[in-house]
């Protein structure tokens, strides 16, 4: 039958409503837009994620530019500390020679009449700090000469074999000699250890941290 | 779903796909009824939870889509019904002739007394319902028009009950189509009358075509105005038809030789009683004319 009296108005609003066409239309359109869904959470949470990157780039940008500024006031120390670090391999390489003569002191026996202790550095490799060159040693010679009874056995060895033993790992004994001769026999001891060992062995201790000064 | 709206009667016939299964007598005593003929509702509008639609789709287990057919009898005033040509209107087309009448009805009828807006429609000279049409512009055309405020009520009804609208008819073309379609006035020249609580309504078929159409007070001056233009008319020995929806009594007053269109013959012509439920639950026999009418119209 036709629609006879009935408005255009509401013959519009039925053929939305109710015709199939675009009942289809609807279905396909709201497919359409469920599908958006995911890829508009998906936007948001993009969103929601740059806008906190955002946040952090500026509050690590304000945190730079704090220590920056914290650092120049500290540019001044940052210059010595950094000199001073410029002179540790040249620091590094030093003998305690006190400790040196003390542990020989100690260990010479009382058959043994030291005539002479030479300790000389060796080995010198160059080193540039800032526009100056220092030559710093990478060896430690200690050369001791003496008289022994004629009848005081390898007296000299001994002293030459603990003194080795209080040196740092790596140091050897280069000469150990013994001269004929009477009453009293001289000898000779040559020992070198390097520059970078420890020195623990000869009564040095730790003050409080390695890098400490 | 059918609707007879009545001054003071509602009445209703439940279809499915194949015809009616149930028809309400009194649905104007319902808080949720349709706008009676005169435009107001029979009750305070207070719907329930259910609208009246829903209850009597699931009363007689319909689906949901629910499309709502109103049979109007409105009042004189707020109808008109004609029969002319295109070539009289000086139309070319029935859509034109549709525009000029809702934009210029003074200019189509000449004198057009009322300021009320009217809905138009046109029907072919066999008032076919359901075709569209496109007669020549000397053929016999049916003008109906009704008032848009009475239209429109039963539009924001049947919207608040969520329902489409198949059409809003006045109850007497609705009675002349069906009268067309089902006597036999292929074979004879007819007249008929509807007389309803309106007043008459009365056409003359020429071999199935409607040649004229007129609006009285009762249906003995209806009778009497068309034995005044049997002659002009050119029928030849026309058959009589009336169709009452109440008026009994006044069949005391109308010719003799006219079929009545009532309880005792509508089997003849329709072929059938009608067996359907009512809201007791019982399938019930109808052959009030109304029922039958009703029932036709939900099938077109």
């Amino acid at each position: 039958m036709k629609p006879h009296l009935v408005s255009t108005a509401v013959l519009a609003r039925q053929v939305y409503r109710y015709s199939r066409a675009y009942r289809f239309a609807a279905f396909a359109l709201l497919s359409f837009l469920l599908l958006q869904v995911p890829a508009v959470v998906w936007l948001i949470y993009e969103r929601q994620v740059g806008q906190e990157r955002r946040i952090r780039t500026g509050q690590l940008a304000a945190d730079a530019a704090r220590i920056a500024s914290d650092r120049r006031a500290l540019a001044d120390t940052e210059n010595k500390l950094k000199r001073i670090q410029d002179l540790a391999p040249v620091l590094r390489a030093r003998l305690p020679i006190s400790a040196v003569l003390g542990k020989i002191e100690q260990l010479a026996s009382q058959d043994l009449a030291l005539s002479q202790v030479v300790i000389d550095a060796g080995e010198f490799q160059p080193v540039q700090i800032e526009t100056s060159l220092f030559q710093v040693p990478r060896q430690i010679n200690i050369v001791i000469k003496g008289e022994q009874p004629a009848q005081g056995g390898d007296a000299y060895k001994r002293l030459a074999e603990k003194l080795l033993e209080s040196l740092p790992p790596g140091s050897k004994i280069a000469d150990a000699s013994l001269a004929d001769g009477q009453p009293f026999k001289t000898f000779r001891l040559a020992l070198s250890a390097p520059t970078n060992g420890n020195y623990f062995g000869l009564g040095v201790t730790k003050i409080s941290a390695q890098n400490s000064l | 779903m059918a609707f007879f709206i009545g001054h003071e009667k509602i009445e209703a016939l439940v279809a499915g796909v194949r015809g009616g299964v149930g028809y309400e007598r009194s649905l104007e005593k319902d808080n949720d009824a349709p706008p009676l003929a005169s435009g107001h509702s029979s009750l305070v509008n207070g719907t329930g939870s259910r609208t009246l639609s829903r209850k009597l789709t699931s009363r007689y287990r319909l689906r949901k889509n629910i499309k709502h057919l109103f049979v109007v009898d409105a009042e004189k005033k707020d109808r008109f019904f004609g029969v002319s040509t295109l070539e009289r209107l000086r139309q070319k087309s029935v859509s034109a002739a549709l525009e000029e009448m809702h934009e210029n009805p003074q200019q189509i009828f000449g004198n057009w007394p009322d300021q009320t807006p009217f809905r138009w429609a046109i029907l072919n000279r066999e008032m076919s319902l359901g075709t569209d049409t496109s007669p020549r512009i000397d053929e016999p055309i049916l003008i109906l028009g009704m008032a848009d405020e009475l239209c429109a009520s039963f539009e924001s009804w049947a919207e608040a009950q969520g329902a489409s609208i198949l059409a809003i008819l006045p109850l007497s073309i609705a009675v002349l189509a069906w009268c067309n379609a089902n006597l036999a006035t292929k074979d004879r020249d007819s007249l008929v009358v509807v007389a309803t609580d309106q007043g008459a309504v009365s056409a003359a078929f020429k071999r199935r075509s409607l040649i004229y159409i007129s609006q009285d007070e009762s249906a003995s001056d209806a009778f009497s105005a068309l034995e005044g233009e049997v002659d002009a008319l050119e029928l030849e020995r026309p058959a009589r038809y009336l169709w009452a929806i109440y008026h009994t009594e006044e069949r005391r007053s109308i010719p003799e030789d006219l079929l009545i269109i009532d309880e005792e013959n509508i089997r003849g012509i329709s072929g059938e009683s009608l067996a359907l439920q009512e809201g007791h639950g019982k399938k019930i026999k109808h052959d009030r004319p109304i029922a039958h009418l009703l029932n036709w119209l939900v099938k077109q």
